[in-house]
């Protein structure tokens, strides 16, 4: 459970499958977890299936293992979430994950919003392309669209 | 293109607190709400006066003399800005513009502000005239006044300044001036925030007195002349408190014809407005002529007035507000000064038909000034005994900013004839090491500063705008450090970025660039460099 204003978000695991039922809609999403080591560690049978998992030495805070309909192949999906109101620095973390392991969709999730001068930037869409674009696809942002009754709101993709 | 109420209040929103995106055709625009709620007046129930906290305790006292009455304020109206906020641009901003344009609208709220986008894809001609009215400016640090409403009709003119005010218009209970009226006390102000912008606010004020003909009660500049005369504040060591945002003030009672269309703010206002006609005061005619400057208010010299953030017009010193105006070229005192000896010798008195010349002004006057400096009273001296913290045994990450300050200068300036500076961003503040900078570069660490753009150590080289970027580590590098300095290279695109530490880089983060070496790179080529610090000297991984 993750707490935010006061509002909770009580079951984040049924928040990332409808939101990746949304975005991905040619996958089956046949697992979710949240990694409590580094994922090259996890034992996951459905992530041991995904190439070069066993080399990942980072752990973003969620896991989406995600099978294509049409080749069976599995892929990955990250999100992680901000504590505070998003800034530069956590951007630049999910970066480097995405970076190195290629997910077919990358989300940081920031429930306090994006800090005030963020906004400006990733809004610019060259600016962003340098942050975002990690290869495969882009990072994605996402806040609430009403957050102060989180578990009501549906995502919000800035 | 015929100009709509719509785009003409858009263009208000705009240069209010927005941002401009050619590359996507987009606006943003962003709307505060630091404080989640937002009150009204309180009134005295039993005469009807203004109340007001006493600064003592937490009661609410009469202000009429002959009641001192304690009041409950309980009664007073409250406002929830965020939910008015969010409401109002869902059910009457979105809505109005929809009646006119084809945009798509996002809606995006935060903890401290709402931020309403707004894409011009389906609007494009709309779009190109917003962006010609910006004339190469991106957002509201920069933008103008639009050339188009220099000399617009009346009614879009208004719809400008209601954008404005619905972005950073500010009618607020507490900004009330101690005044008293024929039946009343306290008259109260709205006020439009201005930030970092200067030109904008002497054309904002410029525009409400010439093209509109309503009265502006004053200016609150951000400089340290108005904002600290006494330097009460840079005497307590806060340097920068005068480098805040810019106040334009006027009374509510002028602006009826406004029509904010954020809920809370349209409420307040018509009662701020309903409390000055209660109170009849005196008819104002607003700042426009200035009075003379007197001996009495000249200003004492603030060792800010130099600072490299001012804007060159502005970097000297200013006994009254509205010489500011005058130096950012508001064209009303330019004319109304016009009688006098010398523009410069109007700007140094305010007297309009000044005979006497600049220099000899300028003698007499700086004797005031060194005389104000002079009675201001003296500090006193600490009498309190600090004892030191006992130090932990093992040195922390910023014990190695200086050593490795020094050894990146040394790098990039073997003879040390002051071709490269290194600065510790912690320990110093931005005011205090952007005078050594030349005046881009100054500009660049504003901009950094103000997207929270903080690495441990920046470098200049003399006559290289873009600077170095060193993030310092006292652990073994990891992927999250390199995280950390990516996302700011990302965005500032430094000419070098250095990641070191005083150990060696972490396995993880070395297997990891060995893998995919993209991901040290930032754009353009450049990639970010892994050190290490030992022995003070920095090797290259």
């Amino acid at each position: 459970m993750s707490k935010f204003f006061g509002s909770e978000i009580t079951d984040m695991e049924s928040l990332i499958t409808n939101t990746l039922v949304e975005l991905a809609p040619d996958f089956d999403i046949i697992s979710v977890f949240k990694p409590a080591r580094q994922l090259k560690f996890i034992a996951d049978q459905e992530l041991r299936g995904v190439r070069d998992a066993e080399s990942w030495e980072f752990k973003p805070d969620w896991v989406v293992v995600l099978k294509d309909r049409q080749n069976s192949e599995k892929e990955v999906a990250f999100l992680n979430v901000s504590k505070g109101t998003l800034g530069l620095t956590e951007l630049g973390e999910l970066r480097v994950m995405a970076l190195l392991a290629q997910p077919r969709i990358a989300i940081q999730l920031a429930p306090l919003g994006l800090s005030r001068d963020l906004y400006s930037v990733w809004l610019d869409a060259e600016i962003q392309d340098r942050i975002a674009n990690f290869g495969k696809s882009k990072m994605q942002v996402a806040t609430f669209s009403n957050f102060q009754s989180l578990t009501e709101a549906p995502l919000l993709f800035v | 293109m015929e100009i709509s109420t719509q785009l003409a209040y858009i263009s208000g929103l705009l240069v209010g607190k927005g941002y401009l995106y050619e590359s996507n055709s987009k606006v943003a625009i962003e709307f505060s709400h630091s404080n989640p709620w937002v009150n009204g007046i309180v009134h005295c129930d039993s005469c009807g006066y203004l109340a007001t906290k006493n600064p003592k305790s937490t009661e609410y006292i009469c202000k009429n003399q002959d009641c001192r009455k304690k009041v409950d304020p309980i009664g007073r109206s409250k406002f929830n800005q965020i939910q008015h906020t969010h409401d109002s641009l869902r059910d009457r901003i979105v809505p109005f513009l929809d009646s006119e344009f084809k945009l798509a609208t996002k809606i995006i709220p935060n903890r401290s502000s709402t931020l309403l986008v707004l894409d011009f894809s389906k609007a494009l001609d709309e779009f190109a005239w917003l962006l010609k009215q910006a004339a190469g400016a991106t957002n509201f640090s920069n933008f103008h006044l639009p050339e188009f409403f220099k000399s617009s009709p009346r009614f879009l003119s208004l719809e400008f300044l209601n954008g404005v005010l619905d972005a950073t218009g500010y009618p607020n209970a507490g900004n009330w001036l101690n005044r008293d009226g024929a039946s009343g006390h306290g008259r109260m102000r709205v006020y439009i925030q201005i930030v970092r912008n200067w030109h904008l606010t002497a054309e904002l004020d410029e525009f409400i007195r010439q093209n509109l003909e309503l009265p502006v009660q004053t200016i609150d500049w951000g400089h340290p002349n108005i904002r600290d005369s006494k330097l009460q504040d840079y005497r307590a060591n806060r340097h920068s408190s005068w480098s805040r945002e810019h106040q334009i003030k006027f009374f509510p009672e002028y602006f009826d014809e406004l029509c904010f269309k954020l809920t809370h703010k349209q409420q307040l206002f018509a009662e701020l407005l309903a409390h000055n006609v209660k109170c009849e005061f005196p008819q104002d005619h607003g700042w426009f002529p200035p009075s003379k400057i007197s001996d009495s208010s000249r200003k004492a010299i603030h060792p800010s007035e130099t600072d490299p953030r001012l804007p060159l017009p502005v970097r000297r010193h200013f006994d009254a507000f509205w010489q500011l105006s005058l130096a950012l070229g508001s064209e009303s005192l330019r004319e109304y000064g016009s009688r006098a000896s010398s523009i410069e010798s109007f700007g140094l008195t305010g007297d309009p038909n000044v005979t006497s010349d600049q220099s000899a002004i300028e003698t007499e006057v700086s004797q005031l000034w060194m005389k104000r400096t002079n009675s201001l009273p003296a500090v006193r001296g600490k009498t309190k005994i600090e004892i030191a913290k006992p130090r932990p045994t093992r040195l922390l990450e910023k014990d190695f900013y200086f050593p490795i300050a020094s050894a990146l200068r040394r790098e990039l300036d073997p003879l040390l004839s002051g071709n490269a500076q290194v600065f510790d961003t912690s320990a110093q503040n931005l005011s205090s090491y952007l005078r050594n900078l030349e005046s881009d570069q100054v500009e660049l660490m504003e901009e950094f500063d103000n997207l929270n753009i903080r690495p441990d150590l920046v470098g200049f080289e003399v006559s290289m705008p873009s600077p170095i970027f060193v993030e310092v580590k006292i652990d073994e590098l990891e992927l999250s450090h390199l995280g950390q300095i990516l996302g700011y290279c990302a965005v500032a695109q430094p000419r070098r970025a250095i990641l070191i530490s005083t150990e060696s880089m972490g396995g993880a983060l070395r297997r990891a660039i060995l893998k995919k070496p993209k991901i040290l790179e930032y754009g353009d080529g450049k990639t970010i460099q892994i050190a290490q610090f030992n022995d003070g000297l920095i090797s290259y991984v």
